[in-house]
Formats: C-alpha cells, sequence, structure tokens
C-alpha cells in the first residue's frame, strides 16, 4: 500500500513530503528521506508518535498512514558520550552525618559549627531532632549565635539544600521546593521558628488567609490540591521530628500542620470552648473550629464560620469514616449543631438565603457551576451520574431546598448518621471503598449536611445579604451541605428542564466553550438534555460528532 | 469521555504536529504516552531529543497530564528525577490545554528557563551568574 508521509523538519524548514510503502523499513525511508535533504542516512534520527523510528522495523509496524507527519533530526556528530551528571548529587556527605542526629541538639549544633560552613546544613536536621524538647530547641534558637544563622536566608537555604531529606521531599514536590527556595519565606519561617508568640500568630493568620481563600469560588479546588501535595510532606516532617508526644512542642511540625494547630487554638482563644481532643487532620479539625464559631456565633466570627465549613466537606465526601465519626463524636460539634437545629430564627434565615438566592436564574446558575468547580462532587459525577444529577437539580430548586430546612428532615438525618456510625462500629461500613461516595452519601452526606450548615449559619446570621451566603457555600460549609442534600436528592424525581437554558447553564456553556466545543447551539442543546452536567454534555457531543 | 478526548488529540497530533515534538501511545495503553522535544534550535539544547513520559489521570483533560522527561536534562526548572516545574501543569491547567500546547511551553521552557522559580537552585545560579558555563554544561548533556 503506498503511502505519503510528511516530513516536518526540527529546524523550522518547510515540511516535504515523502513516497513510501507500509512495508517498507525505516531504512529504505531514510535513504529517501536523506537524498531529500542531502545528508546521510545514518545521520538523520526519523520521530513518529514520541518514539525514535528503529531502522529494521516496518513503517507499518509504527501504525503510520497516509498523511501522517514524520519528524527528523539532523545529528551533527554520533551521539557522545554522557558525562555523568554528579553535580546535583553531591550533596556534603558531612550534613549527612550531621543530621542523622543525635538526641541533644545542643551538642549537635556545637558539631556542626565544628564543620563549619557546610556543616551547619545539618541545623535543619538538629531542629528537627529536636522533637518534644521545646525547651532546649528555644533556648537553642535564641541563642546569638543561631539567630544570626537564621537571620541570613541565603545561608538558610544552602543548609535546607544540604540536608538529603529536606532535598528529597524538594525534588519529589516541586512547589515546596519553590517555597523552600523563597527568601522570604526562610526569613519568616526563621523569625517564627525563634519567637513563639510569633509562631502563633503566624499559624492563626494562615487559619485566616485558610479560610478566606476557600470561601472564594474555585478557591477550595486550590486548597484541596495543596493539601494533597502537602500531605506527604506533613508525614514526612512530624516522622521526623518525632512528633508523637503532641505536635504543639514542636515548631517545625507545627509549620507544617497550618490547620490542625490553630483549630485548637482559634476555639480557646476565640470560642471560649477548649477543645483538647487529637485533630490529626487539618480538613476534619476545621470542625473543631466550626464548632467553637458557631457557638460564638453571636460575637459574630465569620472568618472562623468559613473554617468550619471545612469540617463539613470532610463529612460530605465521607471520605473517611474515621474521621468523619471523630468530627460527628465531637460534643462541642453535636452541641453546635443541635443548637443551630433548634434555633427557628437560624434556620428562617438561612432558608431566606437559600430562596433569595435560587429565585434568580443567576443565583442558580452560579450554584450550579460552584458544584461543578468542587472535586468532591466531580468524583461523584464519576460514581454515579444519576445521584449526580439529582443532587444538582435538588441544589437549585427553592421548594426542595425549604423541606431540607425542615427541622423534622434535619432531625431525620441526624438520626441516620448515628445509625451510619453505629455501622461503622461494628465494621460492617468499613468495608465500603470510600470512592462509593456517590452512593454512599446517603447517610453521610447527611452528616455533612448538618456540619455545613452549622458552620453556614454561625457566619450567615450575621451579615444577612446574598454575598456573604454565596461566600460560605463556597465554602466547605455549604459543599457540606451539598453532600446530604444529595443523599436525598434520589428520593425525588427528575424535575424539568429550566425555562431558560441558555441563561441557567451559562457556566457551564463558557466551560464547553473553553474546552473547544464551539458549537453553541448544540452545547446548549447537549447540556439541557445532560441536565447540565457537562461531563455528560461532552459525552454527548462527542458520541455525535 | 477521557479516551475520546485523548483519541482526539492523538489524531490532531499524527495529521499536524508541532514543529519540535511528536508524541503517541506508547503502547496499547491510551493513557501512557511517550513524547520526543527536540532540542529548539536557539537552544543550547539544540540537536538534542528528549525523552518524555505522559500520563493522563482518568478524569483528563479535567485534571493535568503528568509529565516527565526521561532523558537527563540539565535546565534550571527541570530536577533530576526528570519533574517539571511548570505551572500548567499545576495550578494553571486548564481542560481547554492539550498535550500539544504542553509540549510546546516545555520547549519554551527550554528555551527560556525561569530561573526565578527554579526547582534546581544550583543551575539557576550559574544561569543568572555564568550563561555561558551553563549553555555549555547544557549542550554537553
Amino acid at each position: 500500500m503506498p503511502l505519503t508521509l510528511k516530513i516536518k523538519q526540527v529546524t523550522g524548514q518547510d515540511t516535504f513530503p515523502v513516497e513510501a510503502e507500509a512495508d517498507d523499513t525505516v531504512a529504505t525511508l531514510k535513504e529517501a528521506v536523506a537524498a531529500k535533504v542531502e545528508a546521510e542516512p545514518a545521520a538523520i534520527r526519523l520521530i513518529y508518535r514520541g518514539q525514535i523510528l528503529k531502522d529494521a522495523s516496518t513503517l507499518e509496524s509504527y501504525g503510520l498512514q497516509n498523511d501522517h507527519v514524520i519528524h527528523m533530526v539532523k545529528s551533527k556528530q554520533p551521539q557522545g558520550g554522557s558525562t555523568g551528571a554528579a553535580g546535583a548529587a553531591g550533596a556534603s556527605s558531612t550534613a549527612a552525618t550531621a543530621s542523622r542526629g543525635t538526641a541533644d541538639p545542643i551538642a549537635e549544633a556545637m558539631r556542626m559549627l565544628q564543620f563549619g560552613d557546610s556543616g551547619t546544613a545539618g541545623a535543619a536536621g538538629a531542629a528537627g531532632a529536636a522533637g518534644g524538647q521545646a525547651d532546649i530547641m528555644q533556648q537553642m534558637l535564641q541563642s546569638p549565635m543561631t539567630q544570626a544563622l537564621l537571620r541570613n536566608p541565603e545561608l538558610m537555604r544552602t543548609m535546607l539544600n544540604a540536608n538529603p531529606q529536606v532535598r528529597q521531599m524538594m525534588e519529589a514536590n516541586p512547589e515546596v521546593g519553590r517555597m523552600l527556595n523563597d527568601p522570604d519565606t526562610l526569613r519568616q519561617m526563621a523569625q517564627v521558628m525563634s519567637n513563639p508568640a510569633l509562631m502563633r500568630e503566624q499559624v492563626r493568620n494562615m487559619d485566616r488567609a485558610l479560610s478566606n481563600i476557600e470561601s472564594m469560588p474555585g478557591g477550595f479546588n486550590a486548597l484541596a490540591q495543596f493539601h494533597s501535595t502537602m500531605q506527604p510532606l506533613e508525614e514526612a516532617a512530624s516522622e521526623a521530628a518525632d512528633a508523637g508526644a503532641g505536635s504543639g512542642d514542636n515548631p517545625f511540625a507545627a509549620l507544617f500542620r497550618p490547620a490542625a494547630q490553630p483549630a485548637a487554638s482559634g476555639v480557646q482563644q476565640q470560642g471560649g470552648a477548649p477543645n483538647e481532643a487529637p485533630l490529626p487532620n487539618p480538613w476534619a479539625s476545621g470542625g473543631g473550629g466550626g464548632a467553637g464559631a458557631a457557638g460564638g456565633a453571636a460575637a459574630g466570627l465569620g472568618g472562623l464560620g468559613g473554617l468550619g465549613g471545612l469540617g463539613g466537606m470532610g463529612g460530605m465526601g465521607g471520605m473517611d469514616p474515621a474521621q468523619m465519626e471523630q468530627l460527628m463524636n465531637n460534643p462541642e460539634m453535636q452541641s453546635a449543631m443541635q443548637q443551630m437545629l433548634a434555633d427557628p430564627g437560624v434556620r428562617q434565615a438561612m432558608e431566606q438565603q437559600m430562596t433569595a438566592m435560587l429565585s434568580t436564574p443567576e443565583g442558580r446558575a452560579q450554584m450550579t457551576a460552584m458544584m461543578e468547580s468542587n472535586p468532591m462532587y466531580q468524583s461523584m459525577v464519576a460514581a454515579n451520574p444519576a445521584a449526580a444529577t439529582a443532587m444538582r437539580d435538588l441544589m437549585t430548586d427553592p421548594e426542595r431546598l425549604r423541606a431540607m430546612m425542615d427541622p423534622r428532615t434535619q432531625h431525620a438525618m441526624q438520626q441516620m448518621m448515628q445509625a451510619m456510625q453505629e455501622l461503622q462500629s461494628t465494621g460492617l461500613l468499613s468495608q465500603l471503598p470510600a470512592g462509593l461516595g456517590g452512593s454512599g452519601l446517603g447517610p453521610t452526606g447527611g452528616a455533612g449536611a448538618g456540619a455545613g450548615a452549622g458552620a453556614g449559619i454561625g457566619a450567615g446570621a450575621a451579615p444577612p445579604n446574598l454575598d456573604a451566603l454565596m461566600g460560605l457555600l463556597g465554602g466547605g460549609g455549604g459543599l457540606g451541605g451539598m453532600g446530604g442534600l444529595g443523599g436525598l436528592g434520589g428520593a425525588f424525581g427528575m424535575p424539568p428542564a429550566p425555562a431558560n437554558p441558555e441563561e441557567a447553564y451559562a457556566a457551564q456553556l463558557q466551560q464547553l466553550q473553553d474546552m473547544g466545543f464551539y458549537d453553541r447551539e448544540a452545547n446548549i442543546r447537549a447540556l439541557v438534555a445532560a441536565g447540565g452536567n457537562v461531563n455528560v454534555a461532552v459525552e454527548r457531543l462527542l458520541s455525535s460528532m | 469521555m477521557a479516551s475520546k478526548r485523548i483519541q482526539k488529540e492523538l489524531a490532531d497530533l499524527q495529521k499536524d504536529p508541532p514543529t519540535s515534538c511528536s508524541a503517541g501511545p506508547a503502547g496499547d495503553d491510551l493513557f501512557h504516552w511517550q513524547a520526543t522535544i527536540m532540542g529548539p534550535s536557539d537552544s543550547p539544547y539544540s540537536g538534542g531529543v528528549f525523552f518524555v513520559t505522559i500520563h493522563f489521570p482518568p478524569d483528563y483533560p479535567f485534571k493535568p497530564p503528568k509529565v516527565q522527561f526521561q532523558t537527563k536534562v540539565y535546565h534550571p526548572n527541570i530536577n533530576s528525577q526528570g519533574s517539571i516545574c511548570l505551572d500548567i501543569l499545576k495550578e494553571q491547567w486548564s481542560p481547554a490545554l492539550t498535550i500539544s500546547k504542553v509540549l510546546l511551553s516545555i520547549c519554551s521552557l527550554l528555551t527560556d528557563p525561569n530561573p526565578d522559580d527554579p526547582l534546581v537552585p544550583e543551575i539557576a545560579h550559574i544561569y543568572k551568574t555564568d550563561r555561558s558555563r551553563y549553555e555549555e554544561t547544557a549542550r554537553q548533556h
């Protein structure tokens, strides 16, 4: 079978055609190409589908077809010997021995100083080794010598780079590498490390910042991504620091625990309800903060309300039954929820906000877009499209939402949740894969609804305007609520398509447009048929192509 | 969904690939690709052919593909493991991007490293302070 192949030159010259037979070998093709570009066949390399074509293989075996493009590279010289890239791996071995860590950080520090510049590399390791010995660590950090060392970001950076563990961490996580290479971050870290008061402040700022980011649309995605990249690091850090006794003692671990620590301190300082329960997961720990916030809602702690949403989020996904249970078993949380459910004023406020928002098409579209951008929701869609559609429809229907807010419904959900917990403790449920989020969402999600609503109302009731509620809903709190709604959604039938799909699905339309589907009419049709689900709509569009 | 989109990208790449990149499935698995990037002529990597692996997540294009160099590259934003520090492979990913665009971005990263956001600080330092030494070393690799 004759083929016409196009040869593309890397140097940017024109593409030229070459005739060949499907059962020709690559060597034959090379000769033909070489003749056209006046080069030795041995000096050219042909590349197709990301592979260098081997002389002995036939064109057919690579799946080459008519009109396909092959890249050609002319080598200037035969492949030279590779000079070993030893440079990068050349971290100093003295640093390695230093950071292997004796128990006594001061002795360690002294030894490092003897090693001179490269030896100081171990300081980071020493700090890690300090572990529970916060006092000694403090002492060490406050000595003028160490302070001087830490005040020099360049030196810090060298130190961190020379520590093989840190290095590994950085190589595996480019983001972290970036962070650790930023002189400003380093300086801040050093400052914070040497001043406990500042550290507490810093940790609280982080907390606040997190809750702010999180209430922006799309912010949660970013946070989730950040979290997943930070998780291994966090583990590594706490391992290295032997944090078993209590992360609070170890400034290093604390640096990598932006949420766990503040949740506790936030409750103590602002909620007025101490919470000593261990909070191993930043997301779950948000629940602790949320409890505090809901308790102190009268004081208008909007920021923490947002954080509380994180707890709701954890519940909503049913990601981790153990976390969930912990969150729900937290007495603070339970009482906050009870309080919330019992207060008709709060409920009414929430209802009003919801209705106001959902009565406008923009509000609905925003809501849907928000849900679409939630990774949990996406995975749920993947696991169970029907439930997802039902859930979305439910969320955009004010009537049903109102029904959801009914105290009886909420109460029932709570019961459901408790039943779920019992099931979990008997080990029945733990066999369910977490990925079942979509279908398993019924009861677990119900819990999320309670938690989410608790936090949401905590702050939402204070400034009663649409924006505030949107913000809260953008946060995990509202999403937690949705998780619960999803569970109930299955019970209701499919609602009719919206009156004005173009407006109602504006966000999805934009998304499709961005993906390269330019036929607006077809997009609208597909979206209507898919009930507004972009994934399903894309599937439809592609199958009709 | 994902596999259809990947097939479409493959068809486009076979008919009209970018000048300096080539990509396709490494075997029968559509989600695991092999790609080559030919060193841009206006860079010290000119004449070099770099192999890259691409792994598509099941929810592609909603999640970015995982792209890694298999060939060792001496570059401030590419480490010895082949990890690439490129925003569109992380937080700046958009479903509207394609493999072809990603590979082109990597090409332009080869031509214009970003030493202010380095993955390998030593190389970034050399790049900033001693450009000719950087180019010499990059050429040797």
